[in-house]
């Protein structure tokens, strides 16, 4: 007893006084340091800012510029990483928001060496810091660093801890050489890992700002063993309205993953496939998934025919099982294709589909 | 996407200094929350004759629109507090006579695009954004309303 | 007489040693495990960013729900607040929980309403639905407004909005919540950006509106508030969502998500059967079923919380309506250990079964009433008894435990601090430092006393209230696998 009483009064308390009087300075500290550092690096903006704006609107030349920020980046703590990195920072919100300056960002960017930052940043070994490197690169258009980015596109080749860290870094550097390469992207077939939900959207985004071709091996891309490559494919032939092989996609219907059917589903309907027609009545009646059997019947609603209209009219007047939402979808594709089939066939549609028609009306949006 | 106007051949000038259209000086509300652009548009505008009064979020915009009565409006989509497209519903329910060109950054939907117009805007320009074209579509603006 | 108190006294010492004992371990590894799940966090922000998710159109949908109930003078501003929310793809569903006052009238007028045709699911069952109404203005396409018969609970509202929704997400929040505008935008992303796991739930930080400069529904500026209880609220929050809640979500076993703000995949909220309109906790309890789900379902899952300030809520400010308020959040405590009991140590039901139901029931639903039990014996039972107690150990295992319990906040402060600069004021973070030292002499009483008061009535309501627990709409056909 007396044992502990000691423990704690000789060492316990102390050791907490000092860890409640350590965070106490540590609080201060903190609070000091950031006002004094905040207030240097708006002035460092701000010069930035002011500077950047001065040069790129009055007409001068890049050799201007560049001539100008040499003597301008002597008045800002310019050697400062930070100070760089809100100079970069600038130069991609300059470059976002003028036409006509991609080129002379890029060339002061260069001139200044802060290409030099944006690669320390991708050498270190925090993830944060590595992904700001290839943001740098991706956004301000600089095809040197292909080769920065190359080494993370292998699993091998990383001393990261988790395999999870792995993949998130590699997916990010996907995305960065997919918008800086000017090769077609035919690579990507060889993506090691799942694709993130997150991904497909940075894989349109670039896809959407860079003009990038679409790959000669894209139906390769649609018998990938990766199922969201597959999927990715899908999403780039859309992009791109790439409607030779309406086979190859009518094929995917027989995948064995939901959200590749789903996917396929999705892009006959984009890509205006009519042929596609007959084979999504018939997934329809064999497909397991509601989620999909309202995507076929969205499709359906953009490119089916009469042949769709007296099918769903049967299903949804004899199957009392049906599941309500779906019901909802069938309706409106019925709607879509022929607004006068319900009030030329009245009398068939019970109250709950009269109701539920008036629903479609009122409260127009569906969704997935 | 389709609304980016291309004008890589464009010849490549200074915002046109040498046209001064607008002898009293217009006021323009211009709302925008990035520091950057801000001064950017402040800059090229005030270069050629206008007032500039800057709101950086949409509740402060509603109420400049109120007390500092522009002659154009010109706005971002994505703003703190209330977005764009409230302003521009706000600014043609309250002052229809009041020209708004909205804004809209690199690559936002088409969609915003087509309900800045559907809520009453009167014009549209997208990042990146020519000096040139800006200034002539507020004049342009300018000039039919009068 | 005297031996029998000398006998419960030594069992009672040894027992609070080894229970504060592995108290103090269990913190100290939420401790590291929080700072390391904030550090991973934060390492992850630019992994997805936010522009490329607000400009896409393949974003998934997001219905925002929020229950009114007699709230006249503020709606309006509100539901602006709710509508300028930054994300593609979502709607706004007001309940109104039948007022008494002019909500409704208020809502029409403003948004220029009108009755439609609606074909409603009650998926959940729930109190009766009289008319759905939506905006002639297309400016308000996103709102939906319900109106229904009061259940007297934000359950039963919450449940109707559920039903009403389009959405396979949806938040929940109160119609006086203040969310920051790229809420939805930072709720989804542990949803898109995981692969083996499904994501069921994601809940953030709630901070006090109380002083706070609100403007038409937007938060201005952020303050620190003014009263007591508010203030120990504030800190309450800061350290049990920086600290607590983060370290669980690191342990992939968070039970609770906020009532005030948490998105729910649709699907499996209502397979659980939605809110239980007759619990005291409705939010944990939604959870506990959620989880349960998944676990019969052999799916993986994941609940992630995340450490960013989005929702700003009115706290109780003063003690009646606080003690109020724990009372309720200790009856609901218990509630949910009581009802769902069956999860203890059920190895059907895993991690939930083996660690987060054990640990709810002996560091949170336990310690009011060992504190209880403390008092107890300090003041009966040791005067009674022959032996000289070692006063000077008592003492200093005390002043052991309080360095414990503030040093803890102080971190969480720390944390709070570096990571988000909350007060701009160095004066109200002085104040904060000031209330985390005098806290467990003030406000954690009070808090002890309500949550004991909860209990007991929990207890007294006895089992005929609370027998038939598992209602019927629990188990719904309606829902089919997708």
């Amino acid at each position: 007893m007396e044992h502990v009483e000691e423990i704690t009064r000789f060492y316990v308390v102390p050791i907490l006084l000092f860890f409640f009087f350590g965070f106490f300075v540590l609080l201060i500290l903190a609070r000091f340091f950031y006002n004094v550092r905040k207030k240097r690096i708006e002035n460092a903006e701000n010069k930035i800012i002011a500077f950047l704006i001065d040069n790129f609107t009055s007409g001068y030349s890049i050799e201007e510029i560049i001539a100008n920020s040499k003597t301008f980046i002597k008045t800002i703590p310019f050697r400062r990483s930070w100070c760089k990195d809100a100079f970069i920072k600038e130069l991609i919100i300059l470059k976002n928001d003028l036409t006509n300056v991609d080129n002379e960002v890029l060339q002061l960017y260069k001139a200044l060496e802060l290409h030099k930052r944006s690669i320390k940043l991708i050498n270190y070994y925090n993830v944060y810091n590595k992904r700001l490197g290839f943001f740098h690169f991706q956004e301000l258009e600089y095809h040197e660093g292909l080769k920065y980015v190359t080494p993370y596109l292998k699993t091998g080749k990383m001393r990261l801890s988790s395999n999870r860290r792995k993949q998130k870094i590699i997916s990010n550097a996907y995305i960065t050489y997919l918008s800086l390469t000017n090769k077609p992207i035919d690579f990507f077939v060889n993506f090691p890992f799942k694709v993130l939900e997150a991904d497909v959207h940075k894989i349109i985004d670039v896809l959407h700002h860079n003009k990038t071709k679409i790959p000669r091996n894209i139906e390769e891309w649609l018998k990938s063993k990766n199922d969201s490559i597959v999927r990715i494919g899908l999403k780039i032939m859309v992009y791109h309205n790439y409607n030779a092989s309406p086979k190859l996609i009518i094929n995917l219907f027989n995948a064995e993953n939901k959200m590749v059917r789903l996917e396929a589903i999705n892009s006959v309907a984009e890509l205006y496939m009519v042929e596609a027609e007959e084979p999504l009545l018939e997934l329809f009646t064999k497909e397991t998934s509601n989620r999909n059997k309202k995507g076929i019947s969205r499709a359906l609603a953009i490119i089916g025919s009469e042949k769709t209209v007296n099918q769903f009219a049967e299903i949804i007047t004899l199957d009392k099982t049906l599941n309500k939402e779906l019901k909802l979808y069938m309706i409106k594709t019925i709607e879509e294709i022929d607004d006068n089939y319900f009030s030329l066939n009245q009398e068939v549609f019970d109250s709950e589909i009269i109701l539920m028609r008036k629903h479609i009306q009122t409260h127009n949006a569906l969704s997935i | 996407m389709g609304y980016r106007i291309d004008l890589k051949n464009e010849e490549k000038t200074a915002p046109m200094k040498e046209e001064k259209v607008n002898s009293k000086a217009y006021k323009i509300l211009l709302v925008e929350d990035n520091n950057l652009t801000n001064k950017l548009i402040t800059n090229i505008l005030e270069k050629n004759n206008y007032k500039v009064v800057v709101a950086v979020d949409g509740l402060q915009a509603i109420d400049m629109v109120e007390t500092e009565n522009p002659d154009v409006v010109l706005t971002d989509i994505l703003l703190p507090m209330k977005n764009g497209l409230e302003i521009i519903d706000f600014v043609n329910k309250n002052k229809p006579d009041i020209p708004l060109i909205a804004i809209s950054g690199y690559g936002e939907e088409e969609n915003t695009v087509v309900e800045a117009f559907k809520l009453g805007a009167d014009d549209f320009i997208g990042k990146p954004f020519s000096p040139n074209e800006l200034l002539a579509r507020i004049e342009r603006l300018l000039k039919d309303r009068e | 007489m005297n031996e029998f108190l000398y006998q419960f006294y030594r069992i009672f010492e040894i027992f609070i040693a080894v229970y504060y004992g592995t108290y103090i371990v269990f913190y100290f590894i939420l401790a590291i495990l929080s700072v390391y799940a904030i550090k991973k966090f934060i390492d992850n922000v630019n992994f997805l960013p936010e522009k490329v998710l607000t400009n896409t159109k393949y974003t998934v949908g997001v219905s925002v729900i929020a229950p009114a109930f007699n709230e006249e003078t503020t709606i309006i501003d509100n539901v602006n607040s709710l509508l300028s929310l930054n994300y593609p793809n979502f709607e706004v569903i007001i309940i109104n929980d039948g007022s008494t006052d002019g909500t409704l009238e208020a809502l029409i007028k403003e948004f220029n309403l009108e009755k439609i045709d609606f074909f409603y699911q009650e998926k959940i069952i729930t109190q009766r639905i009289r008319a759905h109404y939506k905006s002639k203005d297309s400016v308000y396409t996103k709102l939906l407004v319900v109106d229904k018969v009061n259940g007297k609970s934000k359950a039963d509202a919450s449940n109707a909005g559920i039903n009403s929704s389009k959405f396979p997400y949806f938040i929940c929040t109160d119609v006086d919540c203040i969310l920051r505008k790229d809420t939805i935008t930072q709720l989804i992303k542990p949803f898109i950006e995981e692969t083996d796991k499904r994501t069921i739930a994601t809940g953030g930080t709630l901070r006090m509106s109380n002083s706070s400069e609100v403007k038409r529904g937007y938060l201005i500026k952020m303050h620190f508030p003014e009263n007591w209880y508010p203030r120990f609220q504030e800190l309450e929050y800061t350290r049990s969502f920086l600290f607590g809640r983060m370290a669980w979500s690191q342990l992939n076993s968070l039970l609770l998500v906020s009532g005030g703000l948490g998105m729910f995949d649709k699907e499996i909220a209502v397979k659980a059967g939605g809110y239980w309109h007759k619990s005291m906790g409705e939010d944990m309890e939604l959870v506990t079923r959620m989880r349960k789900v998944m676990h019969q379902r052999k799916e993986k899952f994941q609940i992630k919380y995340i450490p960013e300030t989005l929702c700003w809520t009115e706290g109780p400010s003063n003690r009646r309506t606080f003690v109020k308020q724990r009372t309720r959040w200790g009856r609901g405590l218990i509630q949910t250990l009581f009802t769902h009991k069956n999860i203890f140590f059920n190895p059907k039901y895993g991690k939930t079964g083996f660690l987060i139901f054990p640990y709810y029931f002996l560091y949170e639903f336990l310690t009011p009433i060992i504190e209880l039990m403390g008092v107890i014996v300090f003041f009966f039972v040791i005067p009674f008894l022959d032996i000289g107690v070692d006063y000077s150990f008592l003492l200093w295992i005390s002043i052991a435990c309080y360095l414990f319990y503030i040093s803890i906040t102080m971190l969480s402060i720390v944390i709070d601090e570096i990571l988000y600069r909350t007060y701009d004021d160095t004066k109200e973070i002085l104040t904060l430092m000031m209330i985390a030292i005098v806290e467990p002499f003030f406000y954690h009483p009070v808090n002890v006393y309500s949550y004991l008061k909860g209990y007991f009535l929990f207890l007294k309501g006895g089992e005929h209230k609370w027998g038939n627990m598992e209602r019927q709409g629990f188990n719904n056909k309606e829902t089919k696998n997708n």
